[in-house]
């Protein structure tokens, strides 16, 4: 199944589940295993939740989903015109501290490179583009 | 995602359903300080019904923690399903909390 789907969502957190709803449908249909599925969903959620957070959309800006299965891997592109983001750039999170020193962010951007192959940054005409690849 | 709670001797059992993602996060975390606010130090959290967790997720349970420590309390996780054990794997959050495959042995480890 080639078929490229596409999702575009309001920036508020209730719509994260929905987003998840997406991806495991879409990723379903490329014939991913519940675990790939997962880990797929953990990181559009991430990374989704980033923009929610961080990236004071305007109302009328969506967040936009495109997956599309190319044979030996799944590309998902998320765009959104909030304000510019990196997060591949971001430092690595504490992982070994005991519970009083431990920092409570920077999970979502581990979780992020940990479960996709390649994670892909560009600011593009004015939109945030990050492009997750994970190879199948 | 729907949360349940109930008293077991003097600690809270809380009990989830659904996603743990950033949006039900919110409302578990409200609930958590509430009971922190009311005096509760011991607080299990049963993650049968629990099929997906996010960072947001790991967050509010990490802040519960330290909060409850800071007190001489504690946060015991049970019942993790294998992939929310797998995220709490690669955050490095298994050695942070006590976690029991049942809620009963969790709740029993305060005594």
């Amino acid at each position: 199944m080639k078929e490229h789907l596409e999702l575009e969502v309001g920036g508020e957190l209730e719509n994260l589940s929905i987003i998840s709803d997406f991806i495991e449908k879409s990723m379903g249909k490329y014939g991913l295993g519940d675990r790939e599925i997962f880990q797929i969903q953990l990181a559009v959620d991430e990374a989704c939740t980033n923009i929610i957070e961080h990236a004071e959309l305007k109302e009328e800006n969506k967040i936009s989903i495109k997956c599309r299965n190319l044979e030996d891997k799944i590309e998902l592109v998320i765009e959104d015109r909030g304000k510019p983001f990196d997060p591949t750039t971001t430092k690595p999170p504490d992982l070994k501290s005991g519970p009083q020193e431990r920092e409570l962010g920077g999970l979502g951007v581990h979780f992020i490179k940990t479960f996709m192959d390649e994670v892909k940054y560009e600011f593009r005409e004015g939109k945030n583009v990050l492009t997750l690849i994970k190879y199948i | 995602m729907e949360i349940e709670w109930k008293k077991a001797d003097d600690a809270y059992i809380l009990s989830l359903k659904g996603r743990l993602d950033a949006y039900s996060s919110n409302e578990l975390e409200k609930i958590i300080n509430k009971l922190i606010d009311k005096g509760t130090t011991k607080i299990v959290v049963n993650f049968e019904e629990v099929v997906y967790i996010s960072s947001s997720g790991l967050r509010v349970m990490l802040a519960s923690l330290k909060r409850l420590k800071r007190v001489g309390g504690e946060i015991k996780l049970a019942a993790l399903k294998p992939y929310v054990q797998e995220v709490f794997d690669i955050s490095g959050f298994t050695q942070l909390f006590e976690i029991y495959d049942e809620e009963e042995d969790a709740v029993n480890s305060f005594n």
